[in-house]
């Protein structure tokens, strides 16, 4: 492919297949490369466009090296990728060129989707889907699907194309959806939600075959969270507290039934 | 073939098409806890009980991430077997189970038995997700291979292959699990005494959610947002008490 202007030369229908493709990016994820397999499998419709010959092999071989970043993201650089190929293809940039973009971007993406989708609307969606199953929402883990994918489907697609659009300065305009900020605001609603669960779940604690009476059930509750939170800020795995709490609740009833046969 | 077989198989199979999601492809986060039990749920003829059971397991393990290079403890193992587990019981020992539509008709003990022997599920699919990573090593080199050739079919099919292997070990790996947890939950509810049943059920009923409420609110950054959890928790407790008349 050589073209003397700026014009990009991948089509939408490229694109979509480059987008496609990109939901496997971590089918093939290894030790060594991480997801090198997927993005070079990605680029492939692409740089089949762009380069013939020798050139072909070397951007396929240039693809393959190492790369990790969050999987939603990668839409953005696989779209940037592509932009500095056809430059390469035209002679205005070095192979090298893409290797180093690649490299100093993929730390930087990987954390703006780590911190917007794994620990702020990952959450968010499950705090609120729960809350809304236990109020007896049927349809509240579709909501949870159609909230979380309706965010991933737009940044996955948006970073593709507006990366294939502006190459190099994708980073600005991700920067710019302020991801960030709504992902410190999403843990305020979180927590309203994980309130109001814990709500719930003393009510229908209530009205089990092992209530407590006087209605001290929430402050059980509430008590027993603290004592957990405690022990989670303290290092303890979840998993032990799990194993402790059965172990230990089992031996108190053992003992108040022997000891207290009438409580 | 007996239903017993048809619906581990049918078990298996979702718990290897769910697995895919984890990584291998899409990643539309059908995998996570409270669609995968609301899935087998409704496989298994309940989706009340099943999305009961995927709300509890998704506070659980709530901090169960894909950071980076690190392997996160396998959820979506854990909560087929669990839920599995805890719907063949019902077919097994007790079907009346399942005509309980409604949100928390779960049977307590049986629930809080099947997490008890279930979640190491979550280590063996953590482990397992390693040894997929190591055997990826080798498709990788084949992918230098094929690119230094100039072919782009043999990655394609590297591709295919690692999603393929991904299904077949975690589909193996539910069915094993599954078969396991089910003749132990069997086994120990048929010999549990009237205390132990009780003590399981206080563990389901109060501390399975107070734990899972605290591994997510451990999530939670912000001191301001904590402090408005409580807050919306004052709330609905005092609006409950006084619906009750306890106020």
């Amino acid at each position: 492919m050589k073209s003397s202007n700026d014009k990009p030369v991948i089509g939408t229908i490229t694109l979509l297949r480059v987008l496609w493709r990109s939901f496997f990016i971590q089918a093939a994820t290894n030790y060594e490369r991480m997801q090198n397999v997927g993005f070079g499998f990605c680029m492939i419709p692409a740089l089949r466009k762009l380069h013939s010959g020798d050139d072909f092999k070397a951007s396929l071989q240039r693809h393959l090296e190492f790369f990790n970043s969050h999987p939603y993201m990668a839409g953005a650089l696989l779209g940037a990728s592509i932009r500095l190929e056809e430059q390469v293809a035209r002679g205005e940039k070095q192979g090298s060129d893409v290797s180093n973009f690649k490299r100093y971007m993929m730390g930087p993406m990987a954390a703006i989707g780590d911190s917007f989708f794994w620990t702020s609307l990952r959450p968010f969606a499950a705090a609120w889907a729960i809350m809304g199953v236990l109020s007896g929402l049927w349809w509240a883990p579709l909501g949870f699907l159609l909230l979380f994918n309706f965010c991933h489907l737009t940044l996955r697609t948006y970073g593709l194309f507006v990366g294939y659009k502006v190459g190099e300065k994708v980073c600005d305009k991700i920067h710019r959806l302020a991801l960030v900020r709504f992902a410190q605001r999403s843990h305020y609603f979180a927590a309203v939600f994980l309130g109001a669960t814990t709500g719930i779940f003393a009510d229908q604690a209530m009205e089990s075959l092992t209530p407590m009476n006087d209605g001290l059930e929430p402050f059980f509750l509430l008590s027993v969270i603290l004592i957990y939170l405690l022990g989670l800020k303290r290092g303890l795995p979840m998993e032990a507290m799990l194993y402790g709490s059965a172990f230990g609740t089992i031996m108190l009833l053992i003992f108040l039934n022997s000891y207290f046969p009438s409580f | 073939m007996s239903v017993f077989s048809i619906d581990l198989i049918v078990i298996s199979v979702i718990g290897g098409v769910l697995s895919l999601d984890r990584r291998a492809a899409m990643q539309l986060m059908v995998s996570q806890p409270l669609l995968a039990a609301t899935i087998v749920g409704m496989a298994m003829g309940n989706v009340e009980q099943g999305m009961f059971i995927g709300a509890i397991l998704q506070l659980l393990w709530m901090s169960c991430v894909l950071f980076g290079a690190n392997i996160p403890r396998n959820d979506t193992l854990a909560t087929v077997t669990i839920s599995g587990a805890y719907f063949l019981f019902a077919k097994q020992v007790d079907p009346t189970i399942l005509n309980i539509h409604h949100i928390s008709g779960c049977v307590p003990s049986v629930l809080a038995l099947a997490i008890l022997v279930g979640s190491p599920a979550c280590i063996l699919g953590q482990w397992m997700d390693v040894k997929l990573d190591h055997l990826n090593l080798t498709l990788a080199s084949d992918a230098d291979k094929a690119a230094s050739d100039g072919l782009t079919k043999p990655i394609a099919w590297i591709v295919f292959l690692a999603i393929i292997r991904t299904f077949v070990a975690n589909a193996t790996a539910t069915a094993v699990t599954t078969v396991t947890a089910v003749i132990v939950v069997i086994e120990l509810h048929s010999h549990l005494g009237k205390d132990l049943i009780e003590a399981l059920s206080i563990l389901s009923i109060y501390l399975l959610p107070a734990l899972g409420i605290a591994v997510s609110l451990s999530l939670v950054r912000k001191r301001r947002a904590l402090a408005l959890a409580g807050m919306t928790f004052l709330v609905i407790a005092t609006a409950i008490a006084q619906a009750r008349g306890l106020g």
